[in-house]
């Protein structure tokens, strides 16, 4: 083959693959989704859809299907100001012995559905371990030392798993609770504490969220 | 082998298709392993501990690789076979040590958190794999020449059996330890290793015609350390070549760990790559077509069309199972992923489509510039390569972190280019003009004094 010849084979694959590279690539904004009468989703990937993080709501709560990680709140559940509470109890369907995905409550929420999202999240998993964590845009920081392990975080044994879960904040602090017992503190320098409240889970997840509640 | 079988196609097809499927049976052990650990309860979590294991352990073993082409092409010149095994084991045991060094030390810790900044479930992991990969380093340099033993006797069919036998025990292991043991990316890997140890057995005891034990040099006494001084020189650069594609996956599976969702883009990026390159397979062994059937410029016109159609072949197979309609079913069978994996995944496969064609111009260039004895030039190839990699990975980290997977395959395929763009001016330059214009026409007169 010709030099000449190379160079117009070579060409034409480069332009096909710059233009496949430009198809792929282009900023792809993350959304709210409404799924339930006030109740907002969004997903971590933006990438991701409404089919891959599914709310049906129960009698007592919610169930939570997941394919991908996000978190479920209502604007309305918002405290701007003062000491306060936020807790509920979630349930593992049939969880999982070695399943290391997360979910529980996050405080402090803003722009959730915006560029600059924000928000201080705590986590248990069926291994035993919880996560505390801040996320700004799409970087998050560790309060905790990555997961740690805990006796207060019930273990999954292939069948369903509870675990209560509570945010405290106030007196300069926020306190983690599970199970009645207090896992960790950290204090809110550093951290916007008060803003929208709700509820994230990671991916392959089947909860059911049961007394969500705030009190003040 | 000699010019005539360059002239005719069957002739190249009788010599490449051991060869070929010697390479499709050595990447068939990548996505069979990966679509066992795509099942783990954890999948991107178990499937990145695999993928980053497996690249460190690849930069290990990578250099041992080179001598394959470093036996043929000694032996293909009449060297000695000994000194050459000498050589390869020592450098396997120093390798096999440092795999040690991070599988059961803190440098491991160092290693794994500190510079690949990998999370922490996914280091638990891939600390484990490493463990089970310690020994690979030393069973590839055992391998590699005595694969380089069969190359240069053209005796290339035990080399496609051992790894036939070695995809089977890989398989068997796999299985037989995810249904007896607590399953991790840990199986994956001694699995990996399990295979490798059968398949070195058995080409170490395969014969070939060309054992090389008795040459001019050896009987005029040359001392062992003169032979491997030259050969170190010589060694050297393509020891480098091959180390530095090895560690292409280790450099970008640190971009990728840096990316907001650092477990899935490292797992989405091991499965393409996993899928991508069994692929491109068929055209992994053109480097040997560049040593053995190109002695003449007329050899390099007929023989390189003919590899050009084989790469071009292979780009359109790709292609075709890039197709959203076609990959999607077909990954989900074979991984069993979510749709968020398989979205990743998606996303890149079209942009792997080049790899056949860049990688068999590469290995085709690269194999006529080592047979001049040039692997200098070879080493600064892979040079231009890793350094392409590495600064378009890090200039997509902010555009494209959230598709780690078209993030990595699109560095692989800008490295790729660079360094296939180079090697062919440098042979077109510098090699192609120094061969003789048709070797077979002038053997043929040499003997009967006719011109054909």
């Amino acid at each position: 083959m010709s030099e000449r010849s190379a160079s117009i084979y070579a060409g034409a694959w480069l332009v096909i693959l710059a233009a496949l590279a430009a198809a792929c690539t282009g900023h792809v904004e993350r959304s709210a989704q409404n799924v339930l009468d006030g109740y907002q989703v969004v997903l971590d990937r933006a990438n991701r859809t409404a089919e891959d993080f599914r709310v049906q709501p129960l009698p007592a709560g919610l169930r939570l299907h997941t394919a991908a990680a996000g978190i479920l709140f209502r604007p309305g559940d918002r405290v701007e100001e003062g000491p306060y509470r936020v807790s509920a109890v979630f349930t593992e369907i049939a969880a999982r012995q070695g399943h290391r995905e997360g979910y529980g409550l996050f405080v402090g929420g803003a722009d959730l559905s915006g560029p600059k999202q924000r928000y201080t999240y705590f986590l248990v998993r069926g291994d035993g371990r919880y996560l505390i964590k801040t996320r700004s845009a799409s970087l998050t920081r560790d309060l905790s030392d990555e997961w740690v392990s805990s006796d207060a975080v019930s273990l999954a044994t292939n069948a369903d798993t509870t675990n209560a879960l509570s945010i405290q904040v106030g007196e300069g602090r926020l306190q983690f609770h599970c199970n009645g017992r207090q896992v960790a503190e950290v204090p809110e320098k550093g951290l916007v504490p008060h803003g929208v409240a709700g509820i994230r889970v990671n991916h392959h997840l089947d909860v059911v969220v049961r007394d969500f509640r705030i009190d003040q | 082998m000699n010019a005539v079988m360059s002239r005719d196609l069957g002739g190249f097809l009788r010599f490449y298709w051991p060869l070929g499927a010697t390479s499709l049976l050595l990447t068939a052990t990548t996505p069979m392993l990966t679509a066992a650990l795509a099942r783990h309860v954890n999948p991107a979590a178990t499937l990145a501990a695999f993928g980053v294991a497996f690249s460190l352990c690849g930069v290990l073993y990578a250099p041992l690789l080179a001598g394959q082409q470093v036996a043929a092409t000694r032996m293909l010149n009449g060297r000695a076979f000994a000194p050459v095994v000498t050589f390869w084991i020592r450098v396997g045991i120093v390798c096999s040590g440092c795999a040690a060094l991070v599988a059961f030390t803190p440098i491991g810790t160092w290693v794994f958190r500190d510079a690949m900044n990998v999370p922490g479930d996914v280091y638990d992991e891939a600390q484990l794999a490493m463990a089970m990969l310690v020994p690979v380093p030393l069973l590839t340099a055992v391998r590699s020449v005595h694969q380089g033993r069969l190359v240069a006797g053209h005796n290339t069919h035990p080399i496609a059996v051992a790894t036939a036998v070695r995809t089977a025990v890989l398989a068997v292991v796999a299985v037989a330890l995810t249904v007896l043991a607590p399953f991790g990316a840990w199986v994956g890997a001694a699995a990996f290793t399990a295979g490798l140890s059968v398949e070195t057995a058995m080409v170490m005891f395969a014969r070939s015609g060309a054992a090389g034990d008795a040459h001019a040099a050896a009987a005029e006494g040359v001392e062992v350390a003169a032979i491997e001084d030259r050969m170190l020189r010589f060694s050297m650069p393509l020891v480098a070549n091959v180390l530095l594609w090895w560690s292409t996956p280790l450099l970008l599976n640190a971009v990728l760990a840096r990316t907001p969702f650092p477990a899935e883009s490292i797992a989405a990026f091991v499965v393409v790559e996993a899928v991508a390159w069994f692929l491109a397979a068929p055209v992994g062994q053109l480097q040997q077509v560049g040593i053995a059937l190109v002695d003449c410029q007329r050899a390099h016109r007929t023989v390189g069309r003919w590899a050009l159609v084989l790469a071009t072949t292979v780009a359109v197979v790709m292609a075709l199972l890039s197709l959203p309609v076609v990959r999607g079913p077909l990954l989900r069978a074979i991984f069993g992923l979510d749709a968020g994996l398989l979205s990743d995944i998606g996303s890149a496969m079209p942009i792997a489509i080049a790899y056949p064609l860049l990688y068999g111009h590469r290995q085709y260039y690269q194999g006529l510039i080592v047979a001049r004895g040039r692997s200098d030039t070879i080493g600064w190839a892979a040079l231009l390569r890793v350094a392409t990699v590495t600064a378009v990975a890090i200039a997509l980290l902010e555009p494209l972190g959230e598709r780690g997977a078209v993030l990595a395959v699109l560095a692989a395929v800008a490295g790729l280019a660079v360094e296939a763009l180079y090697l062919e001016r440098v042979c077109r330059r510098q090699v192609v003009p120094w061969l003789p214009p048709d070797a077979w026409a002038s053997r043929v007169e040499a003997k009967t004094g006719c011109t054909p």
